[in-house]
């Protein structure tokens, strides 16, 4: 499973940080990190919960 | 846009009013029967200007009203075609004052986007646990100022002396706006959504009492961009005017601006979600005793059905960038579209039995910080820390607190405002 970031998309809200918080955050220069790109197979429903929450619809899911 | 299209003059408009005066002094339960009407059968209808506008617009024709959740959330969701940058209120608004109070909210990519995100790094979720305790220590001011002024006479207007008191104490701290000036800052700040509302006009001319408020706070602004370039402090000011992208620093114009948005934003949406939620609990005794049975276990569910309860912005405006179609109808270049939140939070198609007031809701996909999309709410998560500071507060201080008289409303078409709520409690002991 691979996060995918589209950064065109992205405001910078935080809603997946505050859904994921180990798996997304808001740096100081206000762009968005992906801290685990590829995360677990276990943690597949956060990750789609994290996904499904972004209001831009700036991420995705592959794999 | 200064073309006049000619359909736009010539179309008829809808039977159903949302524009006169009466509808606007109305309340939320007497609007939503017209609501209800259009959801069901024309979701997508075109009527005539509002009433009390600004300013003379000869090219404004009416509007088109969004009054389906989805079709809400669509909208928004087209950026492309549905614009910010030409003023996001129902009224035609002179440009001056987009540029001057509006900040950031009524711009459209790619501008929009980058000064979006120089300000987001300071409403993340980590900067909002960071101030969680500051939060929480203004929410105990805000309610020592009530019992303080409870202690007087008995009964207490919550508006003033409490709903009003948080979201100031919080933006202000945030922006570094000093003590002696908070009150002024807040109270001219309610003439962005307010210039319509007797009570705060008085015998004034709107545009002109407009032009004061925005004047007053651009000074302050200025004043504070100047003060943080010279002495850096650790406020969101100077977090600004340090903010680098690429490179690229904001304009002083730029964080002047967001601080018009911020002061207007930031202070009138908190204190009616507040206000609503006092009125709620009151008329719902049995979902406040729910809340009480575990509070901490069930106050982010509960913010989330008092902001929807509250809708405390009403409608936003978009404009047509060209042609295009939205739920079967033909949309022309240049349209106003207004959204009406209120409409979409009471949405049956989302919502079972959206008239009750039920602190259990769950999912609650409500609208009332937008549908998503490149605008939604940068102060979602202060706004929801907040609310949950303040009740916690309260409702544990003073666990009798009930409005013991008339709600005073006030009129505008954009912020659902409460201007007067008493309330009255048993003092603590």
């Amino acid at each position: 499973m691979r996060i995918v970031l589209d950064e065109s998309k992205c405001s910078s809200l935080g809603i997946c940080e505050s859904v994921a918080p180990n798996f997304f955050e808001i740096g100081d220069s206000g762009a968005l990190n992906l801290l685990n790109p590829t995360p677990p197979e276990e943690v597949r429903a956060l990750m789609e919960e994290a996904v499904a929450s972004c209001p831009t619809l700036a991420l995705s899911i592959e794999g | 846009m200064t073309v006049t299209h000619s359909n736009r003059a010539t179309r008829s408009y809808d039977e159903a009013d949302l524009s006169s005066r009466d509808f606007w002094l109305s309340t939320a339960a007497e609007r939503e029967k017209t609501f209800a009407v259009l959801r069901a059968e024309r979701p997508v209808s075109w009527h005539r200007p509002v009433d009390d506008m600004l300013i003379e617009d000869p090219n404004d024709q009416g509007f088109w009203a969004v009054v389906r959740h989805a079709d809400l959330i669509e909208v928004t969701k087209r950026p492309d075609d549905f614009l910010s940058g030409e003023g996001i209120v129902m009224e035609s608004i002179p440009q001056v004052f987009l540029d001057a109070l509006q900040g950031f909210i009524a711009m459209d990519p790619p501008r929009h986007t980058k000064i979006r995100r120089l300000l987001s790094s300071a409403f993340t979720p980590k900067q909002m646990a960071l101030m969680k305790d500051q939060i929480q220590a203004n929410a105990k001011r805000a309610v020592d100022d009530l019992t303080h002024t409870g202690e007087v006479d008995g009964e207490v207007d919550f508006v003033q002396e409490c709903a009003a008191l948080l979201p100031m104490y919080n933006i202000c701290d945030m922006l570094g706006v000093p003590e002696e000036l908070r009150r002024k800052v807040a109270y001219e700040a309610q003439f962005a959504g307010g210039f319509k509302d007797p009570e705060l006009i008085g015998d004034q001319e709107p545009l002109s009492r407009l032009l004061e408020a925005t004047t007053y706070l651009r000074e302050v602004a200025t004043d504070l961009v100047a003060q943080r370039r010279a002495h850096p402090g650790d406020d969101l000011i100077t977090s600004l005017v340090q903010a680098e992208v690429d490179g690229e620093s904001l304009s002083d114009d730029d964080i002047i601006s967001f601080f018009g948005l911020l002061t207007v934003a930031g202070n009138d949406t908190t204190r009616q979600s507040t206000s609503h939620a006092m009125k709620a609990l009151t008329e719902f005794p049995e979902q406040r005793a729910w809340l009480m049975e575990d509070f901490e276990g069930r106050i982010q569910g509960a913010v989330e059905e008092m902001v929807r309860w509250a809708t405390p912005i009403m409608t936003f405006r978009r404009t047509a960038a060209r042609d295009c179609e939205l739920n079967g109808q033909q949309i022309t270049q240049g349209d106003k579209v207004i959204m009406f939140y209120a409409s979409a939070n009471w949405d049956t198609d989302v919502f079972d039995q959206p008239e009750r007031f039920d602190l259990s809701r769950s999912p609650n996909p409500h609208v009332s910080f937008g549908g998503g999309g490149i605008h939604h709410c940068l102060g979602n998560q202060l706004a929801r820390q907040q609310l949950a500071a303040l009740w916690r507060e309260l409702l544990q201080r003073l666990p009798d607190i009930e409005v013991s008289g008339d709600t005073v409303y006030g009129y505008s078409s954009f912020f659902h405002t409460i201007n007067h709520l008493p309330v009255r409690f048993t003092p603590e002991s």
